[in-house]
């Protein structure tokens, strides 16, 4: 059964270590993201930051289609981490 | 051999972006991007228009050398980078990038970006890169801080647009600092075969 909220108690397998890894990108304490975040507004993505999420999305995931997608044709202001992580790494 | 065939054949090639020197009936086409839409205020002209040869003279003036951006997807054309005002006594030169799509995040750019200083490293023996942004354009880069580069100069209320002063920020690549950041990295951004 899908959970209502992500990041809660029954958050999907392995977002919670995604969440982890958007942390690192940023060099920030984990506890300031969470899979609600947004990844522009208020993690302050840059083209940087989706070079390395792209990458990660990549190597660890096999996800080849978030890079052109957000070149492209992604509402980048309305990506959250969580969203992210349904869509490419899940 | 095209022109991106032969770029991708000398070794400017990505996985999902590539290099190629500027073409010769592109300035025009590149005049009218910089003097136009959001890149003429926020780009190098800062709002100004010079004439075409005017133009064209300061583009070329102690360029060492420039490549287009291109997409490997559909070789759309997504930004421009420049090397230029090199010291090779000193070791060190100045960095341009531009995007030529200004309202959106521009990783692939980046990643252009990236085969480029991995290209300037590779034939000089600079030590150092710098790159020149102005604080209205600097949280597109503001995640490589300490990373990437460092912020070695800021020249306060440098720049004036939208009816406010910005900081100048001149950022420093070190060749020291680009090797382990381009190690991480060089496996999914250059063509398979390569790097």
């Amino acid at each position: 059964m899908r959970p209502e909220t992500l990041g809660g108690p029954e958050a999907p397998e392995g977002l919670d270590r995604f969440t982890a890894e958007i942390a690192e990108i940023l060099d920030v304490d984990p506890a300031e993201v969470s899979p609600e975040s947004r990844l522009v507004d208020d993690l302050d993505f840059d083209s940087l930051a989706f070079v390395e999420l792209s990458i990660l999305l990549m190597e660890r995931y096999a996800s080849q289609n978030f890079l052109a997608a957000v070149s492209d044709e992604l509402d980048v202001r309305a990506l959250t981490v969580g969203s992210v992580f349904e869509g490419y790494a899940s | 051999m095209d022109a991106e065939a032969a770029a991708r054949g000398n070794g400017l090639g990505g996985r999902e972006v590539y290099l190629r020197a500027v073409l010769p009936g592109e300035y025009e086409d590149l005049y009218l991007r910089e003097t136009s839409g959001d890149l003429a205020r926020r780009g190098g002209l800062e709002g100004t228009t010079p004439a075409f040869e005017d133009w064209l003279k300061q583009r070329s003036a102690g360029s060492l050398a420039r490549f287009v951006v291109l997409a490997v997807r559909g070789h759309r054309r997504l930004g421009l980078v420049t090397l230029f005002n090199a010291d090779m006594r000193n070791g060190h030169a100045h960095l341009a990038v531009s995007s030529f799509d200004a309202t959106r995040p521009s990783p692939l750019v980046m990643m252009g970006c990236g085969l480029f200083i991995e290209y300037a490293f590779s034939c000089w023996p600079f030590h150092k890169l710098y790159l020149d942004v102005a604080g209205y354009n600097i949280e597109r880069f503001s995640s490589g801080q300490g990373k990437l580069f460092e912020t070695e100069g800021r020249l306060k209320d440098h720049h004036y647009l939208e009816g406010r002063r910005w900081d100048h920020h001149i950022l420093a690549v070190s060749r020291d600092r680009w090797r382990p950041y381009w190690g991480r990295y060089a496996s999914a951004v250059v063509a398979e075969g390569r790097g």
